[in-house]
């Protein structure tokens, strides 16, 4: 683990020197969970893309003002979770562009479909509880519907797996802050899938 | 200890199922859960719907999200130092699209305008106005004016008994048929020519030129600048958006 934490420190002062191809192994390496999170903070993954790309540009640019200390996959998130931000503020400002997103991407599924799917679990990886299509989109839906602070939150904690540490490090806030954003944000979802309780798995179903 | 009684917040559960709880914390509200059904089931709710969270499969990555090193280069920056405008590349045309709408529009207002100018001016300028609106309408549709002169001398003899003013109006008319008929006019049949254009009737030069012509060409101008404007409007904000 130090190890590891030795190479990325050496390879992000690299980066700091200009190093364009230390700075590629970095991003090699936080790609998926810069992606992961921003898809989840937009759910649309060509708006996703974007933001990642213009974070790690960003990221690039601005490596100089990352003074160690904080972690800095944080460091990261933060960059790519204030893109994803503002453009989840610029789409709601301009309600057109995001049903156009909608209407062409996002196919909402419907509810027989569901009933139908949501019985079938696949049960070939007994260690993780899989979530069928239908049901990650009606997560991913409450997520959308969260406050955006309450969103970056649970995102960044209970999806991304941060440390509420790490949290108030990318959200720029307290630690306290970071626990009330996430208690926020748990309990408007679990409202939000209590009403598509018959989609969720048997043995989670919220009672 | 009275504090046990009352039920756990959310985000005290929260809290506990994070293990983000200081030990006092954790112990004293570990005390009420051990009593306190209520709270039990909230805490469950909560570890299941946290645990769905963390079930949710990453994404697959559409791409690397590599730099180039020529993106990364410093002469490079001023492009990519704005990344505000992030637009998915299919909605590129629409711009395109919307700004030659955009200019339709315009056209058609001011159009409208003309029409509309050329309906209304020379009602406004009755009397001595009869220089006056021939050039107006001349410069509204583009007929040179020793034409409109011929015109106006014409529908002068020609039309004896409508009233003085009305002479105006057969003008913006007898010019807008010169427009579609660019033929060398013949200055005796001018008017009669243009008359049978706008009504077969054979006694309408007074109502035709002063009603239904010049109300018609406001209409029409009016029913233009509307249209036109809300075009501009419409694409104006659509655009931006």
């Amino acid at each position: 683990m130090s190890k590891i934490a030795q190479d990325e420190e050496e390879l992000i002062a690299r980066s700091q020197r200009g190093d364009v191809a230390a700075f590629n192994q970095l991003v090699l390496h936080y790609q998926q969970i810069v992606y992961g999170a921003a898809y989840r903070m937009v759910g649309n993954a060509d708006v996703a893309a974007d933001v990642t790309q213009d974070a790690f540009f960003a990221a690039f640019r601005n490596i100089s003002s990352y003074h160690g200390g904080a972690s800095f996959r944080a460091w990261l998130l933060r960059i790519s979770s204030n893109l994803a931000c503002d453009h989840w503020r610029r789409v709601q400002r301009h309600p057109a562009e995001s049903l156009e997103y909608l209407t062409e991407e996002d196919e909402t599924p419907s509810p027989e479909v569901l009933g139908a799917l949501a019985s079938n679990e696949p049960a070939d990886n007994p260690e993780e509880m899989l979530l069928t299509q239908e049901l990650q989109g009606i997560i991913q839906q409450g997520l959308e519907k969260l406050p955006l602070d309450q969103r970056v939150a649970i995102i960044l904690c209970d999806v991304q797996g941060l440390s509420y540490e790490e949290v108030a490090e990318s959200t720029q806030t307290s630690i306290g802050t970071v626990r009330s954003r996430i208690s926020r944000g748990r309990a408007r979802l679990r409202i939000y899938l209590d009403q598509h309780r018959e989609l969720l798995p048997r043995n989670y179903r919220l009672t | 200890m009275a504090q046990d009684k009352r039920h756990l917040t959310t985000e005290q559960l929260s809290a506990l199922l994070d293990k983000e709880a200081s030990a006092a914390e954790q112990a004293q509200w570990e005390a009420h859960l051990s009593t306190c059904p209520q709270c039990q089931r909230a805490l469950t709710a909560l570890r299941q719907t946290v645990a769905m969270l963390h079930a949710l499969p990453q994404p697959t990555l559409p791409r690397s999200f590599v730099l180039s090193m020529e993106a990364a280069e410093p002469s490079a920056k001023p492009v990519v130092v704005a990344p505000t405008p992030i637009r998915p590349t299919r909605r590129r045309l629409n711009p395109y699209v919307r700004g030659v709408l955009r200019t339709v529009s315009a056209l058609a207002a001011m159009i409208g305008v003309v029409f509309f100018l050329s309906g209304v001016l020379p009602a406004l300028v009755r009397g001595g106005g009869a220089t006056t609106a021939s050039s107006t309408s001349s410069s509204g549709s583009s007929v040179s004016v020793p034409i409109n002169g011929s015109t106006q001398a014409s529908a002068g003899t020609k039309v004896p008994t409508a009233v003085r003013s009305s002479a105006i109006s057969p003008l913006a008319t007898a010019t807008a048929t010169s427009v579609v008929q660019p033929q060398p006019p013949n200055t005796t049949n001018q008017p009669s020519d243009s008359a049978r254009q706008s009504s077969p009737s054979p006694e309408p030069t007074f109502l035709i030129f002063n009603l239904s012509t010049a109300a018609g060409r406001v209409g029409l101008g009016m029913l233009l600048v509307l249209l036109g404007g809300m075009g501009w409007i419409l694409f104006k904000r659509s655009r931006r958006a």
